[in-house]
């Protein structure tokens, strides 16, 4: 992890004068010069003046140039400043610069001098001087053929590394630096070699990583808009310009600019005698560095920079088209994966359950130590997972948290909490969204990586210092020894690819939704009609069956009326039998008449008084009452509800009946109660349904009750608990018909029953809200 | 079992009183038998097994149009579900007629269906009875209905 800027860093950094040091490296002389009336005066000089070129700065100023150049250098200067007007920069919208040779007598010797020439914003024009070049300088101009074999070597790159790893070889050749680094920007600004070209017993430094502070914002502008930049030897006295009390020349693009002394303790500490870097750039964006360092003091003359600079724009313009050609790579591979997703999806077509159950796991497309596929109707897991209900939990927080379609991170617990109680020091997740309001996601997981991080130094290692004055001051760090850092809590990152290959699952899933829709509508249309034919058949079945049933049952009384005397107790006996028999037939046919009969009239809703449909019910039952002994508590006045009527009648008769029957004890005890819900939300039944019935009816007894685990049998469809002749032969409709025409009118249904405990049956009904029908 | 009883059965002081539609020869044996518990025997019950044998009846052809009954039975029990012309066409019929209408007509049927109830009463019928599963029901049924149509309601005279 990179040592952040705090606040304060960054106040200190832009308190540091490095754009206006006030002085130069003492390698070369700056000249400041302003035309006046065709006299080109020095206005500024640095005092290295005399040093150099033997003229001290005192005399050089406020007088014309030849003073100091001589009439011939002079007369190049002004030939410079004509061509400088029609020079182009290097860098779009800063101001333009010229190189040329100088040649002029210093101390009576006859020496050649690299010269450039550069506005600046006060209408001035800088003039910076090498020093008169010495023998062992690095070499002077190379030839085109050897610059155009240079550029060949670069624009030979395939990708983005073996550019970086050419341009490396190719300027430590040029320039004979002992190092020469690639250092590339992070997104967050922190720095990495990349690429590095390093002599024989110096430690590599490839790999390493340098915290954003090293390259403060304000030196990465300077690097942004000054694209080569040497200093060529440390530590050295900075020369400083005269007169010193004017207003500080901005000397950004200069390239004798004296460097901060900050940055120079930072060499010495790495043990740099001098250094330079080539600016890359990709577009106005400070892509990366080729940072030089040698051991010793060296100096790069003007020709040799010119030469790094064009191979540093070279590079910046190879860079868009291989980082194109390296998303292409990546877009093909998220192509190729979405093609064979699609074809796997569209073989498993139709999806009569849904496309979720049918989708591939994420380790499909990612590498990932455990997937999940999370529903709230269900859980697949393989590998390393959070258990269920930390999964559900999951899928709640990236509903409710996150925006994203895919949700990627490689430690998700900086952001959910919860994620620090996974198990195995599971740190990555990718999830997909297949539908958040249905909470379904596919989710990859990955480990904590013990990740090392090896920085140059320790990037904790405080930056800033307090100095003799009792002012804070910003200094190096004095170890660069590589120091790794083990990362916790941190997966391995997800790649492009990776999350590409997410984000195709996740569309193509869409996709097949829609094709799947139009499955799903003529399934329902199929439905439709099946569930017509099914309401026909319950029709003929019942007309048709019930017919010879109810003949049967006749004929077995003519049978007995006419031929009676004819008959002995056994044929009587079975004849009675065959009576019963068809009587349940016909029973089993009315229920299930009945029960296919509630979806098919939405019938008219009105108010009417429970009491009455009650009373109409229990009159029914009133024999079968009396001769059992029924001891009935209904709690009156019951309410007035919205609803129907028959459809109550229907399912109080239904449980009065199953109380009857399953109330096999000499003192039965039937309860029949209402009581209004008001929004109150007392069970799981008033949840459900408080917010649009308007009352519980409860029908309780005091039978043999219903074990739990059958709880839910009970409302099946001839789920019937007990032999077909105990409790008076039910017919396994009663409960189903009940809930039917509960669930018909908006309402639930629900049991509270134990064996030996009775049963209750509570149900909500009425509307809360509605008005009858008028 | 005969559809109807013999003719020499039937004696002129003895008009039929009941008018019985009804498909299946079980069930109208079963009508008959559970109406003769009742009071009112099988020979004065005109049965028809088909609604077009009851039209023919009606306006005096085939099977029935020798019949002499100048006047019409008191009550006219219809099954709904017959091959042909079916029950509630049938009642249709009678009730959209200027000259049949005002004969009570019992729908007497296996259907229990809301939308059979609404519409039979729609068209006019004058009660809606289920046809019971059990032979004691139906005599039940049978006695019930006697008593209200034949001993408490007074039934309008229509002339064939």
């Amino acid at each position: 992890m990179t040592t952040a800027l705090s606040g304060e860093d960054l106040v200190l950094c832009h308190q540091e004068p490095i754009r206006v040091p006030g002085s130069v490296q003492p390698h070369g002389a700056l000249l400041a010069l302003e035309d006046v009336d065709g006299a080109l005066v020095v206005r500024r000089a640095s005092a290295n003046l005399e040093a150099l070129l033997g003229v001290a700065a005192e005399r050089a100023l406020g007088a014309p140039l030849e003073r100091t150049l001589g009439d011939a250098a002079g007369e190049a200067v002004r030939a410079g400043l004509a061509t400088l007007g029609e020079e182009a920069s290097t860098v779009a919208g800063e101001p333009r610069r010229h190189a040329f040779a100088l040649e002029l007598d210093v101390r009576g010797a006859r020496c050649r001098l690299d010269a450039v020439l550069h506005g600046n914003a006060a209408g001035t024009a800088v003039l910076e001087l090498d020093g008169p070049r010495a023998a062992d300088a690095a070499t002077s101009a190379i030839s085109v053929h050897a610059l155009q074999q240079l550029s060949q070597r670069l624009h030979g790159a395939d990708d983005v590394a073996a550019l970086a790893g050419t341009i490396v070889r190719e300027v430590r050749a040029l320039v004979g630096f002992d190092r020469v680094m690639l250092y590339r920007f992070h997104a967050d600004d922190h720095g990495e070699v990349v690429a590095e070209s390093v002599v024989d017993g110096w430690p590599p430094y490839l790999g390493l990583h340098y915290p954003e502070s090293d390259i403060p914002a304000q030196a990465r502008e300077l690097y942004r808009r000054n694209l080569v930049r040497c200093i060529a030897a440390v530590p050295y006295t900075p020369a400083p310009i005269l007169p010193t009390d004017a207003e500080p020349l901005d000397l950004s693009f200069s390239h004798l600019r004296s460097v901060s002394p900050i940055h120079v303790e930072y060499l010495e500490n790495m043990g740099v005698g001098a250094s330079m870097s080539i600016s890359l750039l990709d577009g106005e964006r400070l892509w990366g560095l080729v940072a030089c360092h040698h051991r010793g003091p060296r100096h790069v003359d003007a020709a040799a920079r010119a030469a790094c600079e064009l191979l540093g724009t070279t590079f910046s313009l190879l860079l868009p088209r291989l980082e194109a050609a390296e998303s292409e790579r990546v877009a093909a591979r998220l192509r190729d994966v979405e093609r064979e997703l699609g074809r796997r999806l569209a073989d498993a077509l139709p999806f009569v359950d849904g496309v979720f159950p049918h989708l591939p796991d994420l380790d499909d497309i990612v590498a990932a130590d455990g997937v999940a596929s999370v529903s709230p109707t269900g859980t697949r897991r393989t590998g390393t997972t959070p258990d269920e209900a930390a999964l559900v939990a999951f899928a709640g927080w990236l509903a409710r948290e996150t925006e994203e379609a895919v949700f990627a991170s490689d430690r998700v617990a900086e952001r959910y909490a919860a994620a620090r109680d996974w198990p195995e020091g599971l740190a990555g997740v990718l999830a997909v969204e297949i539908s958040r309001p249905r909470g379904q996601y596919l989710m990859a997981f990955r480990r904590e990586l013990p990740r090392q991080v090896r920085w140059a130094g320790r990037p904790d290692e405080k930056p800033v210092t307090r100095g003799e004055d009792g002012r804070l001051r910003l200094s190096p760090r004095r170890s660069f020894a590589a120091w790794s850092e083990s990362v916790r809590g941190t997966s391995a990152p997800w790649t492009d690819v990776e999350l590409g290959g997410a984000e195709a699952l996740r569309r193509t899933t869409l996709d097949l939704i829609v094709a799947t829709n139009d499955e799903v509508l003529r399934l329902n249309d199929e439905l439709e009609r099946s569930r017509e034919s099914l309401r026909a058949f319950a029709h003929i079945a019942a007309h048709d069956l019930k017919e010879p049933l109810r003949g049967i049952a006749n004929y077995i009384a003519f049978l007995t009326e006419d031929h009676g005397d004819a008959l002995d107790a056994d044929a009587r006996a079975k004849l009675a039998t065959i009576d019963r028999l068809a009587a349940r037939g016909t029973a089993l046919t009315d229920a299930l008449l009945q029960f296919a009969e509630l979806g098919e009239t939405s019938g008219r809703r009105v108010s009417f008084a429970l009491d009455d449909v009650v009373d109409a019910v229990l009159e029914a039952f009133a024999p079968e009452l009396e001769r059992r002994g029924v001891e009935l508590r209904v709690v009156r006045p019951l309410p007035t509800l919205v609803g129907q009527p028959v459809r109550m009648e229907q399912i109080l008769t239904n449980l009065v009946g199953n109380a009857l029957k399953y109330t096999p004890r000499p003192d039965p005890v039937i309860e029949i109660a209402a009581e209004a819900l008001d929004g109150r939300v007392e069970t799981p039944l008033d949840r459900d349904s408080f917010e649009r019935r308007s009352h519980v009816v409860r029908v309780s007894d005091n039978g043999i009750g219903i074990p739990p685990e059958q709880h839910e049998d009970v409302f099946r469809l001839f789920k019937r608990l007990h032999p077909p002749d105990a409790h008076g032969g039910g017919n396994g409709l009663g409960l189903a018909i009940v809930r039917r025409a509960v669930e018909l009118q908006g309402g639930r249904v629900e049991l509270d029953s134990a064996p030996g405990r009775g049963t209750t049956v509570r149900f909500s009904y009425g509307d809360r809200h509605g008005e009858a029908d008028a | 079992m005969n559809d109807t009883p013999a003719d020499g059965e039937r004696r002129l002081e003895e008009p039929a009183v009941l008018l019985l539609v009804e498909d299946s020869p079980e069930d109208a044996e079963a009508m008959r038998r559970a109406f003769a518990r009742a009071g009112i025997p099988a020979t004065r019950i005109i049965h028809c097994s088909d609604a077009q044998q009851m039209l023919d009846y009606l306006e005096r052809r085939g099977v029935h149009g020798d019949r002499e009954e100048l006047q019409l039975p008191r009550l006219m029990i219809l099954d709904l579900n017959m091959p042909g012309i079916d029950g509630k066409e049938l009642l249709r019929r009678i009730k959209s007629s200027e000259q049949w209408r005002a004969m009570p007509v019992v729908v007497l049927t296996s259907s229990v269906r809301e939308e059979d109830v609404d519409s039979c009463y729609r068209l006019g019928a004058n009660s809606y009875l289920c046809k019971p599963g059990t032979w004691e029901e139906l005599v039940a049924l049978t006695e019930r209905t006697k008593r209200y149509w034949f001993d408490t309601v007074l039934t309008p005279t229509i002339r064939r």
